[in-house]
């Protein structure tokens, strides 16, 4: 199926009691793409998802899938996996993905050779006959994955899908992502973690106070925000750096510094007077701000 | 319809197979028969 877009949310709002979790939301994702809805915790990520699978209702506003209100049909071409993980303890891994898939509607031959092939993919193959008790969180993470994409959904939405699992694991489950978006499905993620984010999204919608705060493309995103950070390998003293009218934050990482250019201030001219200043410089480089900047700076400036 | 056989199959299962169900199932009418 290809629509465009493939979910459009208009002035949702979705309070709990006095608590407003979500407040006159509007996004649109197009078919096809990456799109991660980020922000801290308790901004109203998890809510708006469970908005769109249909788990909860909004007070207000309307929620279209594929160009139309959702359905129980619709679900069945959803995968999802909450953020609150939940497998059946004493079942073995193998019935339970044939479980959630016939929940989806899928079954059969094609389905037996799909949980094989997937949890090959995750290195699960070995514990297809043991109980889900068994294994670690992190496996038991990797199995819940494998339950939202066992029938081929077209909208793929994955709530935290990284947090808790190692380095390893993360990038295996990125490469899945990238591929299942290579094969045309949609795909919507939340997360806090915006360095994940920024590898592997298209578009994004920052989410803070139960508001949006910035959306659209995120290449269009960073480039709107302009170069104006530069990441810097000196020896010798940075008393240069120190200046206001150059500089206006440094940041120190493990070997290099980056330097947040003062508004008008110019890299050639910083350059230039580092190295007036007898400094050694091995690495002079401009840098577009990373999300998590682009994140703060947002959510300092509505506050 | 089918997905609601679904869960009842799996729930019936996840009792029918316990330990404690066998047991009972065995057991039980041999204990009624030697009260009676």
């Amino acid at each position: 199926m290809n629509y465009s877009p493939a979910v459009k949310l208009e002035n949702i709002t979705k309070s709990f009691g006095d608590f407003i979790a979500v407040s006159s939301l509007t996004l649109s994702v197009r078919a096809g793409r990456i799109y991660g809805l980020l922000g801290p915790n308790g901004a109203g990520k998890t809510t708006t998802i469970r908005m769109i699978v249909n788990i909860t209702a909004p007070d207000s506003g309307r929620i279209e899938l594929f160009g139309q209100q959702i359905t129980p049909e619709l679900q069945d071409h959803i995968g999802y996996l909450p953020e609150e993980r939940g497998l059946y303890k004493k079942m073995k891994i193998g019935d339970q993905l044939r479980f959630f898939a016939e929940l989806k509607n899928a079954t059969g031959k094609a389905v037996e050779e799909r949980i094989d092939k997937w949890l090959a993919r995750l290195k699960l193959t070995e514990w297809k006959n043991k109980k889900s008790m068994e294994l670690s969180k992190g496996m038991q993470q990797k199995v819940q994955f494998i339950t939202a994409i066992l029938h081929e959904p077209d909208l793929l939405i994955l709530d935290e899908p990284f947090s808790g699992l190692d380095p390893v694991n993360v990038e295996l489950l990125k490469d899945i992502v990238l591929d299942l978006k290579a094969a045309g499905r949609t795909i919507i993620f939340s997360t806090h973690q915006m360095e994940i984010a920024e590898k592997i999204c298209d578009d994004i919608c920052l989410i803070n106070h139960s508001r949006k705060v910035l959306d659209g493309s995120l290449r269009e995103i960073k480039q709107s925000f302009g170069r104006n950070s530069v990441a810097l390998r000196i020896e010798g003293s940075n008393g240069i750096l120190n200046d206001p009218s150059l500089v206006s934050k440094i940041e120190r990482h493990s070997d290099e510094i980056e330097a947040l250019l003062a508004p008008g201030a110019n890299a050639q001219a910083l350059l230039k007077k580092l190295i007036a200043s007898g400094v050694m410089v091995s690495k002079f480089e401009m840098i577009e701000p990373s999300l998590n900047d682009i994140f703060i700076e947002k959510v300092s400036e509505a506050e | 319809m089918r997905k609601f056989l679904a869960v009842v199959n799996r729930e019936c299962l996840q009792r029918v197979r316990t330990k404690m169900f066998i047991v009972a199932t065995i057991l039980g009418p041999l204990v009624m028969s030697l009260i009676s």
